[in-house]
């Protein structure tokens, strides 16, 4: 499998076993980008996404606002943005063309969040996000790239069922 | 005695416990702790953060199933204190070597050492024993 396209993923345990062992390794992933503030923000943090990232790949970490169109146009194929939310992901809608792959891989169940998968838990908020972003785009929810994603044909029914 | 916190995706640190606890009898200050699929890390942090507390005068030896991984991460935040050590891949022997020294150790930093070359060791090539 090769994607060939930049990828976009939303997980909120940003860089673990599933995208190394799973995503980096099978697609031979060659840069991975974090976009988060809080990690941005902590030496301590960055030191540890730094130190597991495997050795064929690079990690650049960025504060949401230093990302750019421009630093878009600088990135192969061969690159993972990893951001902890929907919403971190919805408040890229600018950013986002067709020419992207949209993954989201892990939302944490929490109160009030509705199952997807074993890994993916929305609340509506999220539901309305995402229903937004796959009228333009394809969304693809699944923790694995060797996985079936799942298919939601219809976001709305989720809010009719649950708003 | 050093307090020690298994740490790992589902089940795996339980059940390490309970057989290590087979071979060599019950543990006292050890604490398991779990990432399930789809369980937020937020609350994991919440109660990580008040073992810290509880064993704020021991020391704290963490141990966890893998470099990289959610469990992993979480456990080397706390690397900003010196009165806490993290060690990956845990195994049965490690764990069992864990227990048996701790009480005879100054600090955390020495019990992982001594966990970390248990567990090193601990990996045999059976057959290739067997030829020598």
């Amino acid at each position: 499998m090769s994607i060939g396209k930049i990828i976009f993923r939303v997980d909120d345990r940003l860089i673990h076993g599933q995208v190394i062992e799973g995503w980096v390794k099978y697609l031979k992933l060659k840069d991975l980008v974090l976009l988060n503030d809080r990690i941005a923000g902590d030496p301590l943090q960055k030191m540890i996404y730094s130190s597991i990232v495997p050795p064929e790949c690079t990690l650049n970490i960025l504060n949401k606002s230093n990302f750019t169109a421009d630093f878009l146009y600088k990135l192969t194929n061969k690159t993972m943005i990893l951001v902890e939310s929907v919403k971190d992901l919805y408040e890229l809608k600018n950013i986002l063309t067709a020419d992207y792959y949209i993954n989201v891989g892990c939302v944490a169940s929490r109160e009030h969040k509705i199952e997807i998968t074993d890994t993916v838990f929305l609340d509506l908020n999220e539901i309305k996000m995402l229903s937004e972003l796959r009228e333009l785009y394809d969304i693809h929810i699944k923790k694995l790239p060797w996985e079936t994603e799942v298919e939601i044909k219809n976001f709305l029914y989720l809010l009719e069922e649950n708003g | 005695m050093i307090g020690i916190i298994i740490l790992t995706h589902g089940s795996l640190g339980v059940e390490l416990l309970k057989t290590a606890e087979m071979i060599i009898g019950k543990q006292d200050k050890v604490d398991i702790l779990s990432v399930q699929s789809g369980s937020s890390l937020s609350e994991l942090a919440t109660r990580l953060d008040s073992l810290k507390e509880k064993y704020q005068n021991d020391g704290l030896l963490i141990l966890t199933d893998m470099f990289g991984g959610s469990p992993s991460n979480i456990a080397m935040a706390y690397l900003d204190d010196k009165n806490v050590e993290v060690v990956t891949g845990v195994n049965l022997p490690m764990i069992i070597k864990a227990f048996s020294i701790r009480k005879d150790v100054a600090s955390p930093q020495e019990l992982a050492k001594f966990a970390s070359n248990t567990a090193k060791d601990s990996i045999i090539i059976a057959g290739e024993l067997l030829k020598k």
